[in-house]
């Protein structure tokens, strides 16, 4: 579903460039759960941008991003963003417009605008009342609430490709496991292919099939989750496996 | 130990919001004592409450002798607490060089606020003399969170409130400010009353763990029975939904209860 080969962002700051990714090849296979880690600064959420088109000015990307076939550095984005390809911003705050209520964001975006099956959309990513949602502005919603019409939205046109940038890393564990159930569902129900950005090595655990260990721009290790977590080969995957909290004591990361 | 903080029955109301009802617990001298619980259970609104930025609507707070709760603080009360508020994005002005923000509070106190205080507070926190000069947006999150420590520490407190300290963090800094948050209690004996929403987390940052779930306190005891013993449905839903790394993690963790009864218990 999705093939990223060679891909390069250089980001340019100060009259100076810096090289951000580099040479990153990845794929996601339709109804795969694929996670890319790494810490902050890594490169995850340029590597997200750049398969999204959706990069900042400064920065520009080269290589090759392939959906389904397609290469998007030459045919660009239009007819697939926000519709077969779709992606979960890390703060859900600042990505819902503050001035529009939940039902006129979806309706926006939405394929099909039935409000019965905007309601359907809601109550399926386990908000309870979703009348009351509807009708909210996003000030009205708990953060754990606004994640979930996040999710909501990027999953009302059905796409073939959802990129998941750090879903509800500030938010508890509960909505964060909560926003992973739903997109594994979708994955296995629907096909959809699910590219999941995070820091921790936990959420990967619990989530993806497969895992790209990513630090300054490169790819350092990847394959099957359970092999890379039962016996990663790079000291960095190690310091990261390191850095997770554990319940049998101190992380000793 | 001799305790240093306690509130007792503390609430605190919004209007028909209950953000707390019916808070008892106590802080000793140098000791940590975390708060966990789900967004919105009134974790910051106890912070806010004991660091005095709010008054309660109900209960006590007792300092060393002195009962806080109803009226404004002294000036040394008000050094002696301190906050290191969650979200360090926000926390910092950006108009203003890191070194100016950590001597804002020793302006405010009237303390020396010399170049040399300042380098001296930075070094606490493991950050080099240069970057008291840097503005906040020329900081890493880590780096930003270190600066927000250095600020809370330089009225020499005895209790600092951490709220989410590494929330925002990703797990190799976590690992750093945490490691760093630990030497400093040893090193001065500060308490802290660390808030966070992560279960896992405890074990490094606590010695006893007070578990909050809408507003009210349903267990609080050694982080080690907390954690392996479990005593109340809504603990055990916490610890289901812990991220773990391998199968012996997994195995510390209880079955997901079901919401009716956390919500039973809860009645
Ligand atoms: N808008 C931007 N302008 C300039 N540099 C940026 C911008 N956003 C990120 N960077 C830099 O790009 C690098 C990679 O960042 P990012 O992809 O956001 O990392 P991650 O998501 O893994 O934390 C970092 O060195 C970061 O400082
Ligand atoms: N200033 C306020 N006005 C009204 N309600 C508030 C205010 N601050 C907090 N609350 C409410 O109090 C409850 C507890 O919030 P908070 O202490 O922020 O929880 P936590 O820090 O555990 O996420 C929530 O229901 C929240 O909406
Ligand atoms: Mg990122
Ligand atoms: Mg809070």
């Amino acid at each position: 579903m999705l093939n990223v080969a060679g891909l390069e962002v250089v980001i340019r700051r100060r009259g100076t460039t810096a090289r951000v990714v580099r040479g990153l090849d990845l794929s996601v296979g339709a109804g795969q759960r694929v996670a890319l880690v790494g810490e902050s600064g890594s490169g995850k959420s340029m590597t997200a941008r750049a398969i999204m088109g959706l990069l900042p000015p400064t920065a520009s990307a080269t290589g090759h991003v392939r959906f389904d076939g397609t290469d998007l550095f030459e045919a660009g984005w239009a007819g697939l963003r926000g519709s077969r390809m779709t992606m979960v911003f890390q703060d859900p705050m600042s990505a819902l417009n503050p001035v529009f209520r939940v039902e006129d964001q979806l309706r926006a975006i939405a394929r099909s605008r039935e409000r019965s099956r905007l309601a359907a959309l809601l109550e399926s990513v386990a908000i309870r009342d979703p009348e009351r949602v509807l009708r909210s502005y996003p000030f009205q919603l708990s953060g754990g609430m606004a994640q979930r019409v996040l999710l909501a939205a990027a999953l009302v046109n059905e796409p073939e490709l959802i990129v998941a940038d750090e879903p509800a890393t500030a938010l508890d564990a509960e909505i964060q496991q909560l926003s992973l159930e739903l997109l594994a569902r979708r994955a296995r129900d629907e096909g959809t292919a699910v590219l999941l950005i995070t820091h921790h090595l936990g959420l990967v655990r619990a989530f993806a099939e497969q895992v790209y260990v990513m630090r300054e721009g490169e790819i350092v290790e990847r394959g099957p989750t359970r092999q890379i977590l039962r016996a990663p080969s790079h000291e960095y995957t190690r310091s990261l496996l390191a850095s997770v909290p554990r319940l049998s004591g101190a992380a000793d990361g | 130990m001799a305790e240093l903080l306690a509130v007792r029955d503390l609430g605190k109301r919004y209007g028909r919001v209950v953000a707390l009802d019916g808070i008892s617990l106590g802080i000793a001298e140098g000791e940590s004592l975390a708060v966990v619980g789900q967004s919105g259970s009134g974790k910051t609104t106890l912070g806010r409450l004991v660091v005095g930025l709010e008054r309660p609507t109900a209960g006590s707070i007792r300092y060393r002798d002195g009962e806080l709760a109803h009226r404004s603080r002294t000036r040394a009360e008000r050094k002696a607490i301190q906050l290191v508020p969650q979200d360090p994005l926000s926390t910092l002005n950006p108009s203003r060089t890191a070194g100016a923000n950590v001597a804002l509070p020793l302006v405010v106190h009237g303390l020396p606020r010399g170049r040399a205080r300042l380098v001296e507070l930075f070094d606490k926190v493991d950050l080099a003399e240069r970057f008291v000069d840097r503005f906040p947006s020329e900081l890493s999150g880590g780096q930003r969170q270190r600066v927000a420590i250095a600020r809370a520490l330089a009225t020499g407190p005895r209790l600092i409130v951490l709220d989410e300290p590494t929330s925002a963090l990703d797990v190799l800094v976590q690992a750093r400010v945490v490691r760093l948050l630990e030497r400093l209690r040893q090193d001065l004996g500060i308490a802290y009353l660390f808030i966070t929403h992560d279960l896992a987390l405890v074990n490094s940052v606590a010695n006893r763990v007070a578990v909050l779930y809408r507003g009210r306190l349903v267990e609080l005891g050694p982080t080690d029975s907390v954690l392996r013993k479990p005593q109340h449905p809504y603990t055990r839903r916490l610890l289901s939904n812990v991220a773990v790394v391998d199968e012996a993690e997994e195995r510390l963790k209880p079955a997901r209860p079901d919401d009716e009864a956390v919500d039973q218990e809860f009645a």
